[in-house]
This record gives structure tokens, sequence and C-alpha cells, in this order.
């Protein structure tokens, strides 16, 4: 049942803050609209509209890349600054997504806050070190990896804004690669995976090896992560660590595929994406 | 053979502007939606949650005391007429075994009774509120358990029969058979040196026209019902809607606007019998569209298949017999039952037509699964898969090139097959030898376009990472029922030399208005935009028999040909009488008849002067056509397929498509329904399917689960119409806008063959299938039944992300419990009850 | 509320209900060029320009388009004076039953304003929210290369 009766306009957080704490009229949040267009927003009779309020922009600040929360992903897809960090894999994973119109319309926010099992932006953020900056009570950041523990509707508050979410620069010897298995381009995933390596020398000193749609929430995989740090990469190790992330990863099955075929194209691909990542960061193996 | 040539001709065989496009093109044309028809009412069906349930009870008073709920008809309240909803000719051959609506529901999504409302929140919250009490029966989920001794009776009702002489046992779940046998199969058999014996299937699929099924239906002035809808076949919907009723034909008027799109899905009876009961009760328009989901569930589906394949070849690739023996599904009724397993056989064995020896055995059954109906391809599509993956088999254990081993048997210009007078339509078809053939050509031209000899250098060309495959595979189709089905049109001159051409034929976005314009101005020597064509009213138009196999061109085409030559002679003879010439001395071209002399007058000088100074008469005329032939148009469809060894999906890279259609009336157009058609055959092939539960309910009703293919997805295409003249056809012209559906799902496997060494006989042909026969844990055979394999795939519970929040920290409400099976469980949030399941995309009820 | 929108070009002040999905709206309000394949953000028939850029109006909120300038297939062209792209459309054979189109044309208008040079993998980007089932988009496709191509005087 729709309810609604009203939207809200804020032209800044505080504004926007404001509005949803009185309760005076149930209200919630609305960005590109394409999940809440198409959900029951039972009692709620106010929207509260908070793509005109400054925050879809992509920047650089120092060493890191700041991302307004209404930043729609087309722009994320183009942005010179997301192509050129981390081997451009924010900016690849949301020119995956749908298909332009609905890239055009779908906000960073709302995709990591509507957390689908098929999301495909929260595998970057957790393989490169996102924080989200959220605007509650007072300005909080959390890491990506804190964020995705839970369903984030579940853990926010009705008042919650997520801001920006901030990821770090990453350094020269460091090489990034998204994969996204899906039946048809654009469409849902089967299986998103994203893998950053660090190396210094020769040696792996970061990894990180971040994989959705085949469990319930997006994770990473720090078993398979500690295979490789601290050693000199090898056909065997990074063999090695995506057996362990497929052994220690517990797929299920839905329409999309079978817990079994899931687990031998994990394994498939984390391999694939290690050993990109290598080749991106200069490292032969 | 002869190929006429063109330049004798002016408005044939080239590509003139369709004539609606700009209309569609400026969002002017109507479609059905677009009608504004006053003081409406909104049409809901509530569909069935059960596979196979008794209805013991509806409580309607609640929901009739919704505000703007007005009317709740049930299976109480119409009368029970048993029917078939295919829209074919009549006697159909399909099964009497339908009820608009019924007291007991045979699958997920069968209907259970409409509601009429002022508004769609009001018809929903109807849907929401009233109770129906079902008495479960045990449902039967596949074709092989329906025919089970002891097995469930689907259809026990004693109203259940055929109306011709065809076998038809309902109480074993048997909705037709067929079987023949030419020759001596034993002996076939034992002359081969290989035989090969493999089972295919193949998989539910919905034709996915973008425009749902959609009719308006309200009382004319007279009170007459007129209805409005999205139809391939408006005469039959006439006539079906009229019985059901228990109306006179008389009282009854269809009209066509634009229709968007069908494919098969719209030459039946799917909306139009509701919507006119709730206007007869109610006295009011009402108008009922269909959701996209219902459109899955709850319309038709192209009818599933299991096709046992047993061949046997000499050495030198000679084949000594063919078995064929196919498991049809129909789901819970009888649609299209006989007829398209018929051509699974009709269209394909005479390919071979070589072979003496030829049986084929088609058993038609029952499920309480979704329905089958008439899909592009109609049967084809199945047998093809079957009959050119084991020609593809076989060559490769005869170590022959596929190409060769086609060359030496397929059928040519002047031979016949036994196959055409064994298997008709619902009786003995018609014998025929094929005129124009022009497969040879079309091969060689597909293997040079191709570069089938260079294929081996392009497999060194493969990505790392990928195996590239090749294949390929051979088509026939027909053109047209002969004997059964008519078409006709109408014409009539207009004072400034514009002519109305009324043609009953359905343009369901094929471009037939314009085809058919063409040839009518061919044979006047005037141009299209000299017609003004309509098609089709009931009260206007004469009668046709619809859209579908593939017979507009050729057979509503000859029509308007028979047509425009009657109202040509009296054109002539009316401007003999102006020139004072005899009217057989006359030519006419370029809107002028002229003499011998060079004496000329213009076509609307005649028609001024029939029509206002001399011997005053309307020149006009109606014909109508019936065809003693079914030429089938060929093709050669060559592929190259590039297998992921990581995950086992397969990608098609290069499409290949040459066709004999013989003439093209109009070549974009006829290059537009191959591509169309080639592209949802490779759709078909590579993930479109309909994946179940255990209870029978299809989990992939939205474009979010049931893929079809976007421009992302789409491979390098290339048709080459390959002219030949068919002489029995309208300047020369067979068919085009089906076969090309055929060739994906053989030339495709093949290639996946040809690529990883594994081979699929079971469709679609997914990642997951290819992966694991790569691993060597699916050898290909179907095994598993795809409804089996689905059930154990269902969603667990806790497996989506977002379900696992019941309250929305933003507010917005997310209390998604749908047994774990959508996709996109937002939606289901707002349906609540599974009682109205085939009603959801039950998003938020809107305001409209 | 009362929401304020410029379509095609005129300013309109409409009191809606704000939480009526736009599809439904700009139907009611007349503009019925704009289609209904799915409801659910998947097909595009119901796709619109929404300050210039392609958006699926069936998963938008009216409330959303408030102070919003929208365009339909109404304010392309006329059947008198066609848009370049509703022209070659037509010329190219790439409209079938036409459902399909009023959208696939905005995405390709929006395509054409931003980058007037396109090559075919931009078509495809730009059109892979639309989809057709009668065509192979293989018409299409060459349709709006060849509108590119005529707006840049080349042909
Ligand atoms: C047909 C279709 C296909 C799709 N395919 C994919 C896909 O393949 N991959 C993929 O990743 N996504 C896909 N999506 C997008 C995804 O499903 C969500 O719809 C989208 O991410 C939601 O973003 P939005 O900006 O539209 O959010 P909205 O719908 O506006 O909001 C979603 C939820 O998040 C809350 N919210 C939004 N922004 C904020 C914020 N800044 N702070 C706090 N709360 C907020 C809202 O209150 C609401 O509860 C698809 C969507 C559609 C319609
Ligand atoms: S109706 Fe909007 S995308 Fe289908
Ligand atoms: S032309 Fe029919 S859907 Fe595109």
């Amino acid at each position: 049942m729709n309810n609604l009766k009203e939207f809200y306009y804020p032209e800044n957080i505080a504004e926007a803050q404001k509005l949803l704490r009185d309760e005076s009229v149930k209200k919630a949040i609305i960005a590109g609209g394409t999940s809440v267009a198409l959900l029951n927003t039972g009692s709620v009779e106010g929207m509260v509209d908070i793509t005109r309020m400054g925050l879809n922009y992509i920047k650089q600040d120092g060493g890191f890349v700041k991302i307004g929360a209404t930043a729609v992903v087309e722009e994320l897809a183009r942005s010179p600054i997301t192509k050129n960090l981390a081997n451009g894999i924010l900016a690849k994973a949301s020119s995956e997504i749908a298909s332009r119109p609905l890239r055009n319309m779908i906000t960073m926010g709302g995709n990591i806050v509507q957390l689908r099992i098929w999301s495909d932006l929260p595998v970057v953020l957790l393989a490169l070190d996102g924080q989200i900056k959220v605007q509650g009570d007072e300005e909080r950041t959390i890491p990506a990896d804190d964020f995705f523990r839970e369903q984030p509707l579940k853990t926010l508050a009705h008042f919650d804004i997520v801001k920006e979410v901030v990821l770090p620069k990453t350094p020269e010897t460091s090489g990034a690669e998204f994969i996204k298995l899906s039946k048809t381009k654009g469409d849902y995933a089967i299986m998103s995976l994203a893998c950053y390596l660090e190396f210094e020398e020769k040696t792996c000193t970061l990894a990180r090896i971040a994989l959705s749609s085949v469990t319930p929430l997006p994770r990473r995989c720090k078993k398979a992560e500690k295979v490789l740090e601290g050693k000199q990469l090898t056909p065997e190790l990074i063999a090695e660590a995506a057996a362990v992330t497929r052994e220690k990863t517990k797929t299920i099955s839905n329409i999309w595929g079978s817990a079994e075929y899931k687990s031998v194209v994990l394994e498939n691909l984390v391999k694939k994406s290690l050993l990109s990542c290598a080749d991106k960061a200069g490292i032969q193996i | 053979m002869a190929v006429k040539i063109k330049d004798e001709l002016n408005v044939v065989g080239k590509s003139v502007l369709k004539v609606d496009g700009l209309s569609l093109a400026c969002g002017k044309a109507k479609f059905v939606d677009d009608y504004e028809l006053p003081e409406c009412l909104v049409c809901k069906v509530m569909a069935s949650p059960f596979a196979h349930a008794r209805i013991k009870k509806i409580d309607k008073t609640r929901a009739l005391q919704i505000p703007g709920v007005v009317e709740i008809i049930t299976h109480e309240d119409i009368p029970r007429v048993p029917h078939t909803t295919a829209g074919q000719g009549y006697p159909e051959p399909s099964p009497y075994d339908t009820f608009t609506l019924d007291n007991k529901v045979r699958y997920v999504g069968d209907r259970v009774l409409a509601v009429a409302a002022e508004t769609e929140e009001a018809a929903l919250e109807a849907l929401r509120v009233i109770e129906v009490e079902y008495e479960e029966l045990e449902p039967v989920l596949s074709a092989r358990d329906s025919m089970k001794e002891g097995a469930p009776v689907i259809h026990d009702e004693p109203e259940a029969h055929v109306i011709i002489p065809v076998p038809y046992e309902p109480e074993r779940n048997l909705a037709a058979h067929v079987d023949f046998k030419i020759g001596d199969m034993e002996k076939g058999f034992a002359e081969a040196d290989v035989v090969l014996e493999k089972e295919y299937e193949t998989q539910y699929a919905q034709h996915c026209p973008m425009e749902p099924h959609i009719a308006a239906t309200w009382l004319d002035e007279n009170n007459r019902l007129v209805i409005l809808t999205s139809t391939q076949v408006p005469f039959h919907v006439r006539r079906i809607v009229a019985e059901r009723l228990q109306m006179p034909i008389g009282k009854v008027r269809v009209i066509k606007p634009r229709i968007g799109g069908g494919f098969g899905t719209k030459q039946e009876v799917l909306v139009e019998d509701v919507c006119a009961f709730l206007t007869l009760k109610t006295k009011r328009p009402v108008k009922y569209e269909m959701t996209r989901a219902e459109e899955f569930i709850s319309s038709r589906t192209r009818h599933p298949q299991i096709l046992n394949m047993k061949v046997g070849a000499k050495k030198d690739g000679t084949l000594t017999a063919i078995s064929m023996k196919i498991i049809m599904n129909t789901g819970a009724y009888g649609s299209h039952a006989l007829t398209v397993m018929c051509n699974s056989g009709s269209k394909i064995l005479p390919m071979y037509n070589k072979v003496m020896n030829v049986d084929f055995c088609g058993d038609t059954v029952y499920t309480n699964m979704p329905v089958g109906g008439a899909y592009r391809g109609y049967g084809a599509t199945q047998g093809a898969f079957a009959m050119e993956v084991i020609m593809d088999e076989i060559a490769r254990e005869l170590n022959m090139d596929p190409v060769e081993f086609r060359k030496i048997n397929h059928i040519r210009s002047g031979e016949g097959s036994p196959v055409f007078a064994a298997l008709g339509e619902g009786k003995a078809g018609v014998e025929q030898k094929i005129g124009s053939c022009g497969l040879d050509r079309c091969i060689e031209r597909a293997l040079e376009e191709f570069d089938w000899e260079g294929r081996e250098e392009r497999r060194k060309l493969a990505p790392p990472g990928k195996k590239r495959g090749f294949g390929m595979c051979i088509l026939m189709q027909g053109s047209s029922i002969p004997e059964i089905d008519m078409g006709a049109a109408s014409m009539k001159i207009n004072e400034d030399g514009s002519f109305n051409l009324l043609v009953g034929a359905t343009d369901l976005g094929t471009g037939s208005d314009t085809v058919l314009a063409q040839v009518a101005a061919e044979v006047l020597g005037i141009s299209v935009d000299d017609f003004i064509v309509y098609s089709s009213d009931t009260d206007m138009t004469p009668f046709d028999v619809g859209a579908y196999a593939s017979s507009t061109t050729y057979l509503s085409g000859y029509a308007v040909k028979n047509c425009a030559e009657k109202v040509k002679m009296q054109i002539l003879k009316a401007a003999g009488d102006m020139l004072g010439v005899d009217p057989y001395d006359l030519t006419i071209e370029n809107k002028k008849v002229t003499d011998m002399n060079g004496n000329s007058v213009t076509i609307a000088e005649v028609a001024r002067r029939a029509l206002y100074e001399r011997d005053q008469h309307q020149i006009g005329a109606m014909a109508s056509h019936i065809t003693h032939k079914s030429p089938p148009p060929f093709a050669a469809h060559f592929v190259e397929v590039d297998v992921d060894e990581n995950t086992g999906f397969a990608e098609v890279k290069k499409y290949v498509c040459t066709i004999d259609c013989g003439t093209a009336i109009n070549p974009k157009l006829a290059e537009g329904q191959c591509e169309g058609a080639i592209l949802n055959g490779i759709s078909y092939a590579l993930t479109e399917e309909y994946i179940f539960n255990k209870k029978g309910r299809m989990m992939n009703a939205d474009f979010g689960s049931y893929k079809i293919f976007n421009t992302a997805d789409l491979p390098e295409m290339k048709v080459i119409l390959v002219p030949t003249y068919e002489e029995t056809g309208p300047y020369g012209a067979k068919s085009v806008s089906e076969i090309n559906i055929n060739g994906a799902l053989p030339a495709i496997s093949n290639a996946i063959f040809d690529a990883v060494g594994v081979r699929l006989r079971t469709a679609p042909f997914t990642g997951e299938k290819i992966l694991m026969g790569m691993l060597g844990k699916n050898n290909g055979d179907p095994q598993v039944k795809p409804e089996e394999e689905a059930a154990a795939e269902e969603v667990p519970e806790e497996n989506n992300a977002a379900e696992e929040n019941n309250s929305n920290g933003n507010g917005v409400n997310n209390n998604n419990k749908n047994n774990g099976s959508e996709n996109r469980k937002d939606k289901e949030g707002l349906s609540g009850e599974p009682a109205s399941y085939g009603n959801y995309p039950a998003k938020k009820k809107k305001k409209r | 509320m009362i929401i304020q929108v410029k379509i095609n070009g005129i300013d309109k002040e409409w009191d809606v209900d704000p939480g009526m999905i736009l599809l439904d709206l700009l139907r009611d309000k007349g503009y019925k060029s704009i289609k209904r394949g799915c409801d659910e953000g998947y097909c595009g028939a119901c796709t619109i320009l929404l300050d210039g850029q392609a958006a699926k109006s069936c998963v938008m909120l009216a409330g959303q388009a408030h102070k919003r300038s929208i365009t339909t297939v109404e304010g392309l062209g006329t059947m008198d004076e066609p848009h370049l792209l509703q022209k070659t459309f037509v010329e190219h054979g790439a409209v079938q039953c036409g459902y399909c189109i009023p959208g696939m044309l905005l995405s390709s208008k929006a395509l054409l304003d931003e980058n007037p040079n396109p090559t075919e993998d931009d078509v495809k980007e730009a059109i892979d929210g639309n989809l057709c089932r009668c065509t192979g988009y293989v018409k299409q496709i060459e349709a709006v290369l060849d509108t590119a191509s005529i707006m840049r005087g080349e042909n």
C-alpha cells in the first residue's frame, strides 16, 4: 500500500535530517528511487529526496577519492577519477550494472544501502578498503568490512544518511580486478568478485579477495588472503588461494545456478583475477 | 531455378518504407492501451496458486464491499462452454478442454475468477480479500510422470472432447497422438554402417512480445459487443468469443489496432472472453491487460519436447533410416497440442527426403504446468534441434564434414517427400513437390560469407581462456497451411486515385500491411503511398485466418494480388471507354492508363469518371485465396562460438544466415524478420528457460531472471537473402518469418561441441551445463528433467541478503517473505497473499 | 501535492499523488508514446529523457520529477516534421511493431546529444536498456550510426 502524500527536497544534510527526525509525518529517504519505486512503502507518508543536496560529486582529496552518496553509477563508470583509481575497477563494476537508463538513476548510496544478493558495488568497496561516512546523531565513518557485515538497512537508523564513500588511492605497485559473471550482459550477477594485491618489491604485502552473490552477504575471504600475504607469488600459491576461497565459501544454490557450479567457477575466477592483479601491478608470475 | 528479373517490377522487391513506420516512430500509432475509453473498468484475474486443485468455495462478499469494485465473476456466474483458446482454422484440431472459468484449476497461474473495478487498486484489493477454498489434488509436473500408469487425471471433466476425429484420451492425459511409418525400419537400420540413437530435450520459453496481451470491450450504440484487442487472429477471436458467450457472431465486432508483437502467443484467445463477460454484466467498457508476470505464467509458451532420434547411415554418408519419437508437454490445456507436434515432424523430416525408411510417433500429454501454444517456429524449432544435432553427430561418426554430409542428403527442387502427405495439420497432409529451392545456393553463400574453410585458422585466434568452435545447420519451414487456411482482401478506388485496401490479414509489427500494399501497387502500376491500408476489423475487412503459419505474404498476398487484378480489369475497362480503345490494348503504369498510341488517362481521372461522370459505379473488388501447397523457405545457419573455460559460458561471436524466401517483396522488412528470429533463437538457446519449484510454480517470471538478449549481447550477425522464384506465390514469394528461429539451437549446440567436446542435448546451453560437461559431470543427455533440476535449485530463505531485513531503518517496509523464490523480493512484499500470485507484479497498488 | 515539470519544453503544474509511478502519471496526462512493457525497470518501453538523460519512468515516483525537464517522443518530432532519428529509423527498417521504438529513440537521442560521433559499441551501450523482441537490433544500430553521420554532415 502506498500512502505517500508529500515529497521533500532538502538542500543540505542538516535540512534532510531535520525532516527525517520530525516524526509527525513518517518519512523515508529516496535517492535514485529504482528500488523505492518498486517497494511497498507501507505507512510512510513523506519521501525525502536527497538528490538535490549536492552529494553527487566524485572528487580527489589528498590521498583519497571521495564519492558523494547520490553520484549515479553512470558517472562512476565514466569519471576519469574512478577510471584512474585501482585499475578502474569501480568504474568497471559500475558500467556493468543493469542498463544505461538505470545507471543514470541508481546512486552509489542506494546501491550499498539497499543491499541485494546481486549488488555489484559492495565487493569493490570491500576490496579497496572503502570507508562509508554516515551522518547520524553525529558523523561516523564505517569501514566497508563492518558496513556489509549485516544488512545495512538493519543497522542504520531511519534518520541516518549515507553521505559519502571514501576510497584510499592505491599505490603504483598494486593491482586490482573486478569480474562479474551474469547470464547476459547487464544482468544480475551470478557472482561478482573484486581482488586487490599490493606489493613491495616482489612480495605481496596486502591481499583482499571480496566476493558476492554466491553467499547471502558480500564478504572477504581472509583465509585466502593470508595465503598470499608476505609471500612472493607463484602460480601454485595463487591456485592455493583460489582453492582456499572455494573451500571457505559456502556457496548457495538458487535460480542462477547450483552451489557446486558456483564453487567451481569461484575457484577459477579467483585464480584468474589474482593473476590479473599481479599482472597489473607489474609482477611477473 | 530462373530468377525473374527484378527490374521488371516497380514496387515489389524494393525496400519501400513501412506504411505505419513514421506514425509508430512518432508515438502516434495507437495500441490497445492508447485508446481512451470513458468509464472504463479495470479487469484483474485471480490466478491459481496451486498446480492442481478443485475450487470448493469462493466468498466474494468482502470484496464486493470494497469501494470501486463493480463485478466479480466466477465459474458459477457464467455458462460452462468447452472450447479451445487456440485460434486455428475451424473445426479446430485442438481439443475442447478449456472453460473461461472452471471449478478446477490445472496449473499455477490458471484462472480462478475475474474482477472488474473502477481502479486497478480496487481490483487488486478485491483479489486480496476474496477467499477461495481449494481442495488440493496431486499435481503432474513432468511429461513422463503424466504418462505413468495411475497418474492423476488432469481433464477428468466429461466435457473435454475433440471436434474432429483425432486420437484423444484425456483419461490417460493424452492430448494428441500421431504416428506413421514409411518403408521398412528394420531393413533400413540393418543396412546402416552407423546407427545412433539419442535423446534431446527442449525447454519452456515465452514469446515475450513487448506489449503484453491486452483487450478492451464495450457495447456500442446498437448493443453489439466490440472487442479491441491485441491479436493475431481477429476473425478467430470473433468466432471463439461469440461461441463462449453464446452470442451470434454478427453481434460481435473485433478490432485489431497496432500490435506490439505476437510471435504466436496472440494467436490465442486469452483475455477477450473475460473482458467480454464483464462488459455484458456491467454494460460498461472493460480493459484487461496482462502484467509481465501473467504473460509468462498464464499466457502461452513454447511446448517443451523430449525427442528420441534414431538415425542410420552408410559410410558414404547416405542415410538409411530415421526414426523420430516425440513426447510433447502441452501443459494444462491442449492448445495446438496436435499440430505443433505434427510440425516437429512435417517441417523437419522432408529435409532428408532421400531416406525411404522413416517412422514418426508423437504423443502430446497434459501436465499441471504452463500451457503450450503457437510460437514462431511452431514445433519445427524443437524438431530442428534434434534433427540437426543428430546429423552433426552422425557426420562426425562418419568422419565427414557436416556440410558435405548435408549436401548429400538434403531435398532439392523437383523432389517430394512422402512425409508431406503423411503429416498434415489435424488431417492428412497435402502431397507436394518442391518448386523453388535455393538451399544449395544458401549453403554456398554461407560457406563463403562465414569462411567455413578458414575455420581452423580462426580457431587459433580465440582469446586466452576461451575455446572457439564452429557449427551449422540447414532448415526448412512452410508457407501457409494448404487447403485449410484462407485469406481475403477488398479494395475500392477513391476519386483522387487512391485506394482503400482492406485486409483481414493481421499486421502485428511484421510489416504485412506494407508488403500487401506493395503487391497491390505492383499490379496497379501505382505506389504504396496510393493505398490506405487497413487491417483488421471484422466489420470492415474481409475474412482472413490471421497471422500465423507463415502465411501472410504467400496466402494473403495472393488474395491481394487477385483482388488488385480484378480492380485493374475494371479500371482498364473504364479507361478503354474513355480512350475509345479495347481494354486489352491498354497498359497501366505510373498512375496512368496508356494506349498503344501513347494517349493516356490518369487513374484519378478514371476514378472521377466512374464515381461522378459517366456510367457511374464503384470500382472495387473483393477476392480471396487458398493454397494447395506450402512451399518451404530454406535456410543455412553458420555460427562461431567462444566458450569460456573458467565459467563454461558460450558466447556467439558470429552468426551467418542465408535464406531463400522466394522473392523478398520488401528486402529490408524480410531481413528484419530474419534478424529478429535469429536473435530470439540465440537467446532461447543460451538463456531462456522456465525454472519451476517443486510445486510447479515458475520462479523466474520477469525479465530480470528470464533473460532475453539486448544490444550488449548481440553477436556479429549477417543475413543474406538468396532469391528464388516460387511459381505459386505472389510475385514468386514464399514465407520468411518463422524459419530462422529454428537454427540457433542446433547450430550453437554443434559449435559448442566443436569447441569443447561437450555435446549438449538439453537446452538451454547454460554456462553451468557446459562447464559441468567439461568436467565430465554432464554427458549432455537430458537425464535430469528441467523440472526436477529446478526444484532442487530452490533458493533457501536466507539467501537473499535483502530479505533478511524486515524492517528497514529508513522506514521503507521491506517485509518480503515469499518462500525465497523471487529475485526481486521487494515486489512480493506488497502482494502478501500467495492467492493473488498470478497478479503479482503485486508491487504497490497503483493509483491511477 | 503540486509538482512542476517542464515537459517537451512546456511548463506544467500538476496536482498529483507524489507516490504515483511516473509512467502512470505521464500516460494519464496523455503522453501515450511512453509504453509499458514490464513495470519493473527491465524493458525500457517506458524510457523518457529526464534533464536530457535516459531514465525509466516505471521505476520513478512522480515526486522525483518535480522541477525537472522531461522529453517524450511527442516532443522529439511530429509526423510532419519528424526528428532525423525518427526518419532514419523508418528508412532503415528499424521499426517493426514499434512498441519499443519511442524508448529506443530517446535513448539514442541522449547518446547523440552527448556524443555526435559514436562508435557501434557506444550505440549498443546507449540502447542496452531497450529490449526489442521483433528485430535483432541490427537495423536500429545502423539507423543511429547513420543519423549521427548525417548530423555531422557526412551523408
Ligand atoms: C531492473 C533493475 C536492475 C538492476 N540491476 C542491478 C545490478 O545488476 N547490479 C546492481 O548492483 N544493482 C542493480 N540494480 C540497482 C539496485 O537494485 C537498486 O535499485 C539500487 O541500487 C538502488 O539505488 P537507488 O539510488 O535507486 O536507491 P533508492 O531506490 O532511492 O533507495 C534504496 C534504499 O536505500 C535507501 N537510501 C538510498 N540512498 C540512501 C542514503 N544516501 N542514505 C541512506 N539511505 C539511503 C532508501 O531509503 C531505500 O531504502 C538494478 C535495479 C533495477 C530496477
Ligand atoms: S515498463 Fe519500464 S522498463 Fe519496462
Ligand atoms: S519493434 Fe517490436 S519490440 Fe521492437
